[in-house]
């Protein structure tokens, strides 16, 4: 075999590098030179099911920002009892869902709130 | 005529063969980084001007590597061009993969997906490149024995990329440091020298013919080889935000801590890559 050959197998495949590191550059490139919107979290309440302990709240935690915001606490009140849950990270223009429980034998429609959050 | 179709089924099957070493070589250096928690949120959480540089600078990294071992036997400026392109996309296939297998890939914004992928598949096409020597049990393979000087001290950074890239994103080098007093990061970069300096001589590193004394392979080898270590492991650490509001104490405890794994990994370069 020549060392120094082109075979056009090999040239498929480098094709294939230079189209995924291109596109790579590209993204990254778009969100490296715009400037990024910071973290904006919202909260939803999706479903609350019973559970042996009482109640579970999911709920969704969604950042509206381009930044990912880190250690983000949330905290839910219905009546006298709170609940409490933290999250490591939800990246920008993501979302995460979480759960927190309410020990009450009423089914729960809790007030909720993001406590704060800090930067990665 | 059938006599070149069965060299270009020949020549194709070896390609695929070391295709497969490559795939084979990114396992097998990423695996540990696309398993690691830290790795998963710098992906979307470190600066996008960060990932992107990190991705652009990894790009001559991985020429040279093509050039001194590389996945396949193809040689020329153009074959390295080719094997790095080709080891990148080998990269970004075997990450984004693993990431989807392990049902860790964020697919909430382009960027947070593309950032997660490229920040692994770097690594991993440096595992492709290195694949060859490590993976074909023929431990003359590659191109070392007739690299320059400076091809010696790009090896020595290949390796010291190659060994530290693994634990650079994670939070134990950042405790390690915050936890070692100021003697202790000085016994540290002592250790690394004196351990980069002893592999270094018994490897044998090329040029070392004409350089046999101690004192010639610490000043030739050694100290440029722990410079770029630390160097190294400076930009290891601005890329992935454990440079961000240091002192310049807990910086260079930072980055002596890191350096330790980077100078092995340097030493042991010919073994590596």
């Amino acid at each position: 075999m020549d060392k120094k050959s082109v075979s056009r197998l090999q040239a498929c495949c480098a094709v294939a590098g230079c189209v995924v590191l291109f596109g790579a550059v590209a993204v990254l490139a778009s969100a490296a030179f715009s400037k990024p919107s910071p973290a904006d979290l919202t909260i939803t309440r999706d479903d609350t099911r019973p559970s042996a302990g009482g109640w579970v709240v999911d709920i969704v935690v969604a950042n509206h920002g381009d930044l990912a915001a880190a250690a983000v606490d949330i905290e839910g009140q219905f009546g006298d009892e709170r609940s409490g849950v933290s999250l490591d990270y939800v990246p920008g223009r993501g979302e995460k869902k979480v759960s927190l429980v309410f020990s009450g034998a009423q089914k729960p429609e809790p007030r909720l709130r993001v406590l704060g959050w800090s930067e990665p | 005529m059938n006599s070149l179709q069965d060299i270009g089924k020949a020549e194709d099957g070896a390609y695929i063969r070391d295709l497969g070493r490559a795939f084979g070589g990114a396992l097998l250096f990423s695996l540990p980084l696309l398993m690691t928690m830290e790795m998963w949120a710098l992906g979307f959480a470190a600066e996008p001007v960060r990932r992107l540089l990190f991705l652009l600078a990894a790009l001559p990294v991985l020429f040279g590597l093509a050039h001194y071992a590389g996945f396949s036997a193809r040689r020329g400026l153009v074959n390295n061009a080719l094997d790095t392109l080709v080891a990148l996309a080998v990269g970004f296939i075997t990450a984004t993969a693993l990431l989807l297998m392990f049902n860790v890939l964020d697919g909430s914004s382009p960027a947070s997906a593309v950032g997660q992928v490229s920040l692994q598949a770097v690594p991993a096409a440096l595992g492709a490149l290195a694949a060859r020597r490590q993976l074909s049990g023929d431990p003359n393979e590659g191109e070392e024995d007739q690299a320059s000087y400076p091809g010696e001290l790009f090896l020595m950074l290949a390796g010291a990329l190659y060994f530290a890239l693994n634990l650079a994103p994670t939070e134990e080098m950042r405790l390690i440091a915050y936890l070692t007093t100021p003697l202790g990061a000085l016994g540290v970069l002592a250790v690394s020298v004196i351990l980069l300096h002893l592999i270094v001589f018994e490897a044998g590193f090329a040029g070392q013919e004409e350089a046999e004394t101690p004192l010639r392979a610490f000043l030739d080898f050694t100290l440029p080889g722990y410079a770029l270590c630390l160097l190294s492991s400076l930009a290891m650490l601005w890329v992935f935000g454990g440079a961000d509001g240091h002192g310049v104490q807990s910086l260079a405890a930072n980055t002596i801590i890191l350096a330790f794994p980077a100078s092995v990994g340097a030493a042991a370069a010919r073994l590596l890559v």
